[in-house]
């Protein structure tokens, strides 16, 4: 049988990628769904439920609203729900139920604008495709719907000649009406230009990828002990201000996949570079620090892991961002030589390698992984292992929370410790 | 880029009607292209033999990759012919395949790629689900075109398209552009028609004559338009191609 899993398990789907990405900006996140499944997104995949409040709702459609198309009740509910609780947005997103039968939640989001003149827009997903697509997209249609353009676009323009007398020209400016946002971006460039330090934007982070606290802290401690200014870190600590000034970042750094899509609208449509790569290890960390200096300063994108990868024994399952970042800190800092296998079959293909492999089906995978001495990946990956030496490294959006408690941390840290937390 | 939609009764003059006006926006120099969504794929019938066609749905059908040259058929005048397709009758869900259809055509870039000035949609007569009112969602139509006749049962299929239109508003969807009177020969037939256009606060743009030359038009395979270009109703359906090429103007 092909791409099914009898053994292992399978990926958070898009509809907990959607949010994971949104848990923070203190938006409505709606799911357009049958009620009674809110847990698969809460207590399943998001280990914020407990300590943060998150305004996640399931819409609770019925047969009946799906056959008689009664979107009405959607909008009435949202409507109500957001004149209470007066959010920062609402997103929509769709299960395989609306997916299905089309209903349009844009028109939706529009309607519900209107009628609440809070901004509103919609997420595609449809329940069947991974994480990756949910956060990503999820992560883009916010940025679409808070950076202002106008004050942004105007000021690159004058930018381009001279950073200056942007500044100046900005403040004398008396097309900029005094609003607060914009008052903000004029600061943070200010203190930018006095301080001359490279700002960074930290993209892509998930719990589905970054489970614990000291992941998102060995990140913010990386990009500040590396001389660089932190813009801002999408999405965990973080804020709806944070998304306004994205385009404040001379150069963004992609931790993972579901970070691909914003860094390529911010590449198109503000000309900031990214740099892939997760700073795992110490050299490799310090190789990602000069490449983001380089990208900074060329204006180009970089692959951190590309010239640091080799076929090898050891191979590391998972998502492809991350999986191929660890393997090239292996190398680096460790000497040891790494394939990945790219088992969620969604997200970055392009940081792959000829000898890594794209797998999501469990009977080939079973069979690939005898061909390797050392296996590292999620715990529920080991039943498929063989007796082969298996090192564990929980993944939440595989396993959710089970195993996250014991995970190591290898963020801009010495990966000797690897041996040690597997013991 | 124009882009509307024609609705109306089955059987009214829908696909007939949009085929003569794709010959005439053709004839003006505009790039056309012509939409077919309906499951029966004979929207373009008289501008392009329907054995040069595969709809876009057999193509998802086959599991076999496909390109957008295998969705997209130019015919002799120009137009460039699509049809939606849809499952066998009585099995899956047409709707659905209306979705999938328009969703494959624009991932494939279609807009882009062939930079239509004009694309026309022509829906099924029935706005039976959600997926039939798809080509007047944001991104697709901006206006749409009922063709109607003074007939009662027709009379009444287009006030409910009109109040579904209206209903819409809400949602940013295809605004109501005006109506189309395809004669049947009724009485009060005109009356009857421009009652309706006052209702719903709009007007009727052309009255075409019911005639002989569709049936031999049809039995040609061809349009009014490419095989009796002198015929007054040829005339007709230029102007009303002016009319709403300047309506969107
Ligand atoms: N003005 C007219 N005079 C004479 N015959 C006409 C006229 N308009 C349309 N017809 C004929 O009516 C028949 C039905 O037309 P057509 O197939 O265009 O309708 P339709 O609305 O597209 O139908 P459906 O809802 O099934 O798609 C055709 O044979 C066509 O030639
Ligand atoms: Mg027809």
């Amino acid at each position: 049988m092909n791409q099914t899993a009898r053994i292992i398990s399978i990926y958070a789907a898009d509809t907990s990628g959607f949010c994971s990405a949104l848990y923070e900006y203190g938006g409505m996140v709606v799911i357009h769904d049958a009620s009674g499944c809110n847990s698969t997104y809460t207590t399943h995949d998001e280990p914020r439920w407990y300590d943060k409040k998150c305004m996640m709702f399931i819409s609770g459609l019925t047969e009946k609203d799906a056959v008689m198309g009664n979107d009405d009740k959607l909008i009435d509910d949202l409507v109500i729900a957001a004149n209470k609780l007066k959010p920062e947005f609402i997103a929509l997103c769709a299960s395989p139920l609306p997916a299905m039968i089309g209903t349009d939640l844009d028109a939706i989001a529009y309607a519900v604008e209107q009628e609440t003149g809070i901004p509103s827009f919609h997420v595609k997903t449809n329940g069947m495709q991974s994480y990756i697509t949910g956060a990503g997209n999820a992560f883009v249609e916010l940025a679409k719907k808070f950076i202002d353009d106008k004050s942004y676009r105007n000021s690159e323009a004058v930018n381009k000649t001279e950073k200056e007398t942007t500044l100046k020209s900005e403040n004398n400016d008396s097309n900029i009406t005094g609003s607060s946002d914009i008052n903000v971006i004029n600061e943070t460039s200010t203190i930018s230009a006095a301080s001359d330090k490279i700002k960074v934007n930290i993209i892509g982070v998930t719990p589905l990828d970054f489970p614990k606290k000291e992941n998102c802290e060995s990140l913010k401690k990386f990009i500040e002990e590396s001389g660089f200014t932190l813009n801002a870190c999408i999405g965990v600590d973080t804020s709806l201000s944070e998304i306004k000034i994205l385009p404040d970042a001379d150069v963004n750094l992609m931790v993972s996949s579901s970070g691909k899509p914003l860094c390529e609208y911010l590449y198109e449509n503000y000309d900031i570079p990214f740099v892939k790569g997760v700073p795992y290890g110490i050299r490799f960390a310090e190789k990602i620090k000069d490449l983001l200096k380089e990208s900074a300063k060329e204006k180009r994108n970089i692959d951190a892991t590309s010239d640091l990868r080799k076929e090898g024994k050891v191979a590391i399952l998972g998502e492809s961002v991350l999986s191929s970042s660890l393997a090239a800190a292996f190398f680096i800092d460790n000497g040891i030589n790494a394939c990945v296998i790219e088992t969620v079959g969604d997200g970055d293909f392009d940081i792959l390698k000829p000898f890594d492999f794209r797998c999501e089906d469990e009977a080939y995978l079973e069979e690939i992984l005898k061909d390797f001495d050392v296996i590292i990946g999620d715990p529920l990956f080991k039943p498929i292992c063989h007796d082969k030496r298996f090192v564990s490294l929980p993944h939440e959006a595989f396993s959710g929370r089970c195993f996250t408690k014991n995970a190591p941390n290898f963020i801009y840290a010495s990966l000797d410790s690897i041996e040690e937390s597997n013991k | 880029m124009i882009k509307f939609a024609i609705y109306g009764k089955g059987g009214i003059g829908k696909s007939t009607l949009s085929s003569n006006l794709s010959a005439a926006l053709a004839k003006r120099g505009l790039t056309v292209m012509q939409i077919g969504c309906d499951p029966k794929a004979d929207s373009t019938s008289l501008l392009c033999p329907k054995e040069k066609i595969t709809s876009v749905l057999d193509l998802v059908r086959s599991s076999k990759p496909f390109t957008l040259e295998d969705m997209v058929k130019e015919s002799e005048s120009g137009v460039l012919c699509v049809e939606a397709g849809g499952p066998v009758p009585g099995l899956g869900c047409a709707g659905r395949g209306i979705i999938n259809a328009l969703e494959s055509l624009e991932n494939k870039g279609a807009y882009k790629v062939y930079k239509p000035d004009v694309v026309i949609y022509d829906v099924l007569g029935d706005v039976v689900c959600g997926g039939f009112t798809m080509p007047m969602r944001k991104g697709f139509a901006d206006k749409v075109y009922i063709v109607t006749s003074g007939e009662k049962m027709s009379i009444y299929a287009a006030a409910n398209i009109a109040m579904a239109i209206e209903n819409f508003k809400k949602r940013d969807y295809a605004k109501l552009g005006g109506i189309i009177l395809n004669c049947r020969g009724v009485e009060n037939e005109e009356e009857n028609v421009a009652e309706l256009a006052k209702d719903f606060n709009t007007s009727v743009l052309a009255k075409i004559e019911r005639s002989p030359l569709f049936a031999q038009a049809e039995a040609k395979g061809k349009t009014i338009v490419d095989l009796f270009p002198d015929s007054d109703i040829c005339k007709t359906l230029l102007g009303l191609a002016d009319t709403i090429t300047s309506d969107f103007n």
